[in-house]
């Protein structure tokens, strides 16, 4: 169909702004309804993209009619659409969850959760950088008023500083555009890779200015070393299902890291080839380094999620910093990955949070949990596949991570580091779950009420999806290849876009 | 008339880090208001300076970038729906925290180590 | 940033007349070349007024029940001279509204100006008679205004579906009526009127509650804190 590629930026858009409007907006219960049925919609629309991305080849959606790079276009190719095929999975899921009480606690919950998966699908999809900036505002101020949901002082606290950082990121994103623009007179990411080649001398300077300020834009998102401090707190603070949503947020982050520096500064891009790489490598090991240090000081098993997020990114990033086909496969397969097993751990965390009392989810002696088998055997397998440990996708996920690094310099340094981070997380997972499930006094509380069946759909679908990602991984890394080699090979994936531009 | 147009772009950037800086949330939304006009300027010299060349068709003779222009005014809304909830999130801050300090406590340092970090401490604490 | 530049502007100088039907280059960009970004950026004003809205909602700032000089507020909170002129004044303004809304296809204006000039009146309705004065008598309800805003820009562009062309495709001719004579109707003014309607919602939305907040005294018994 020849408006697929748009669907899973318009199905968010419209559910969200029917949301605004009576009957629905006046009664929880059918926004919850059509909340669900939206995700489902998105859910089915992306999977069938993905199928047409597959079997068709890139979809190309010219806006308005009008060619790029004059227009803006959307770009669905493999790496857009398995990213949002991922969205969506996640969006269901944890909608799942939300519905099934989590989503009180202040107004507006449905519209603007939807509002950020438009915010985050557009990001995946558009072609066009500024664009892509429109789409990363929509999805910050969309996570702004999530992160407020329900209150308290602790949220208005972290969303303060997230806020604050972020209007700066937005500031420099505009200085780094601006200058992108001034240099190379485009706005559409595969022209912008075509004309930067022929830069050379002081342009070339001056577009290499812009180009590392953009990085530092997304290296906020990513939580990249220097800017990661916000994450723990926003993270562990946020109302639970919004957690879990923003798990994939650090993703836009890298994602938008690789399309940049893999595509638009790459290795054809003359003066500017790989610009990105020397900054990358040091940051990503010191953000793997940081993040396993935070991983053990983690005195709740929310900050603890946090910081595996910060892990994962780390990871990710040591992988566009490897800049090669195996090393962005590998990036594709653990993103989906760990996208989905941190979201499930935060859910998870919740659900303990709230039968343990005022002991919350902190490490600390206190009651019994009333479902014990339960939760015991989800926070199991979440903490085995966020460890890495087989039989589960992380450790698919980091084995091809390891396998991708090239030289014994890069083995010597990713090697040691992932496997110390796993380390750490084998260490703090265990002594969280004795604690957590051995160590306590008393009964149950008489208030603290069982975890719902919506909600345990939820966090199934999401634990549900890591050995699905073992089974099927012989096809998924080979898709993730495909995905990969695409992103690498400059000819198809700029001049194949621009069908209105004369190369 | 581009020196000139640097410079005050340059002040404004300057001024705005300057003020995002500080500890209070007021001078910090400020900080943020000129960095965003910083960055509206800037953009819109990103499509080079021209005199009388007004982006209407049949208006002038030459025609400066529309383009610019069209990116500078979608930032503009964008800037000020952003800048619209840093405020109130700001007073938020201020009557769910007690105070307006962006860490939601103020340093714990007393009056007189305030004096020595140049004052910017000093208000009330 | 001197340097001679070779950009992608020069298409839409040549085809902002013949393409998107308007000699407002800009106005063109935004509503036709570049209207997605346009859905965005109503999108975003129209989340942050929601935000805004869910951040108020539970906010506790009382009014000082003096100024910084111990001095009380004055009891005439609504002058009538401000209250006559801006009551006067609101067709006008509406008036000059719809004057830049609808000739921003082709001089500087459009729906977003339109609409601040529009909020700016209904603004000054509130300044000079108070909330209070103001529910009785407007009843807008400006969640609806936002949602509807941003559902009549995206359906705008769903209607191109309908001939078969994507998202956002713009139409326009040229129409002749008794009287008024030659005049233009583009499908790019609906989607402007969805950016009006969310501009309007969404300031609003903002000031009206803002401007709420500090007309409630703090309660007596929380005096001490």
């Amino acid at each position: 169909m020849q408006h697929l590629s748009i669907f899973p930026i318009l199905i968010p858009l419209l559910f969200g702004a029917i949301m605004l409007l009576p009957p629905i907006s006046r009664d929880i219960n059918s926004q919850r309804i059509a909340s669900v049925v939206g995700t489902l919609f998105l859910l089915i629309s992306s999977a069938v993209l993905l199928y047409t991305v597959n079997s068709e080849g890139v979809q190309l959606y010219a806006l308005g009619g009008w060619q790029a790079p004059f227009g803006i276009a959307l770009v669905a190719d493999k790496v857009s659409s398995l990213m949002v095929l991922l969205t969506a999975f996640l969006a269901f899921a944890v909608m799942l969850y939300a519905v099934a009480g989590q989503d009180k606690g202040g107004a507006y919950f449905h519209p603007l959760f939807m509002f950020q998966i438009m915010g985050i699908n557009g990001a995946f999809l558009t072609g066009d950088i500024f664009n892509l900036f429109v789409f990363f505002e929509v999805l910050l101020i969309a996570s702004y008023a999530l992160l407020i949901h329900a209150g308290g002082k602790q949220k208005t606290q972290a969303t303060m500083h997230y806020v604050i950082l972020n209007l700066v990121g937005s500031s420099l994103f505009l200085f780094g555009l601006g200058i992108l623009y001034g240099t190379l007179g485009t706005l559409n990411m595969a022209d912008m890779a075509i004309k930067v080649g022929q830069l050379e001398g002081e342009t070339a300077t001056l577009a290499k200015t812009g180009a590392l300020l953009l990085l530092v834009v997304f290296g906020l998102k990513a939580a990249m070393l220097p800017m990661h401090f916000w994450l723990p707190k926003t993270y562990a603070s946020a109302t639970a299902p919004v957690a879990a949503l923003f798990a994939i947020m650090t993703k836009v982050g890298v994602y938008s890291i690789f399309r940049v520096y893999t595509v638009l500064f790459g290795e054809h891009a003359g003066e500017l080839a790989n610009i990105a790489t020397p900054w990358l490598w040091p940051l990503a090991l010191l953000t793997i380094t940081i993040g396993a240090i935070g991983v053990f000081a983690s005195p709740s098993i929310k900050t603890l999620s946090a910081n595996l997020v910060i892990v994962s990114s780390g990871s990710l990033l040591a992988c566009a910093a490897i800049n090669s086909e195996e090393a962005t496969s590998a990036a594709l397969y653990y993103m989906v990955h760990s996208t989905l097993a941190s979201a499930a751990l935060f859910l998870i965390a919740d659900i303990m949070a709230r039968q343990r009392g005022k002991a919350e989810d902190r490490f600390v002696r206190s009651r019994p949990f009333v479902q014990p088998k339960l939760l015991g055997f989800a926070f199991a397998i979440s903490a085995l596949a966020l460890v890495g440990m087989p039989p589960l996708s992380g450790f698919v996920g980091k084995i091809m991570i390891l396998q991708a690094t090239q030289s014994s310099t890069q083995t010597m340094w990713v090697w040691p580091l992932i496997l110390l981070g796993s380390l750490a997380a084998l260490i703090t997972f265990s002594r969280a779950g004795t604690t957590l499930f051995w160590r306590h006094n008393g009964t149950a509380a008489a208030e603290a009420e069982p975890a719902k069946k919506l909600e345990i759909a939820g966090v199934a679908l999401l634990l549900l999806a890591s050995p699905v990602l073992v089974i099927f991984g012989g096809d998924m890394t080979t898709f993730t290849q495909q995905a990969a080699s695409y992103l690498h090979d400059i000819h198809a994936s700029a001049y194949q876009l621009l069908p209105g531009a004369a190369q | 008339m581009e020196g000139l147009y640097a410079f005050c772009v340059g002040l404004l950037t300057a001024c705005g880090i300057f003020l995002a800086l500080r500890g209070r949330s007021f001078s910090v939304v400020i900080g943020l208001t000129l960095l965003s006009y910083a960055v509206n300027l800037f953009l819109f010299a990103s499509g080079r300076l021209k005199l009388n060349a007004a982006a209407v068709l049949g208006e002038s003779e030459q025609y400066s970038d529309p383009l610019p222009q069209a990116l500078v005014l979608t930032a503009i809304v964008i800037g000020f729906a952003m800048t619209a909830f840093a405020v109130i999130l700001a007073m938020r801050a201020r009557a769910d925290l007690g105070n307006d300090h962006v860490d939601g406590t103020l340093p714990v340092s007393p009056a007189d180590t305030a004096q020595q970090s140049g004052g910017n401490r000093k208000c009330n604490t | 940033m001197t340097r001679p530049l070779d950009t992608i502007s020069t298409f839409f100088t040549e085809n902002s007349k013949t393409g998107g039907g308007g000699t407002n280059i800009v106005n063109v960009i935004l509503v036709d070349f570049r209207g997605f970004d346009t859905l965005g950026e109503i999108t975003v004003l129209g989340i942050a007024a929601l935000g805004i809205y869910k951040l108020i909602a539970r906010m506790r700032l009382y009014m000082p029940s003096s100024d910084d000089n111990g001095l009380a507020w004055s009891e005439d909170r609504h002058p009538i001279l401000l209250a006559v002129i801006s009551q006067s004044l609101l067709p006008l303004a509406l008036l000059v509204s719809a004057y830049i809304f609808l000739r921003g296809h082709n001089m500087p204006g459009g729906g977003f100006i339109a609409g601040l000039i529009t909020s700016v009146a209904i603004i000054q309705q509130y300044v000079a008679h108070g909330v209070e004065w103001i529910k009785t008598r407007i009843k807008l309800d400006y969640q609806i205004m936002i949602g509807s805003g941003i559902g009549i820009a995206t359906l705008s562009g769903l209607g191109s579906w309908v001939f078969g062309h994507t998202f956002l495709s713009s139409w326009f001719d040229y129409f002749y009526l008794p009287v008024i004579g030659k005049f233009e109707l583009a499908s790019a003014m609906v989607f402007d009127l969805g950016v009006y309607l969310t501009v309007v919602g969404a300031t609003m939305l903002i000031l009206a509650n803002l401007g709420q907040l500090t007309t409630s005294e703090r309660p007596i018994q929380k005096e001490h804190d």
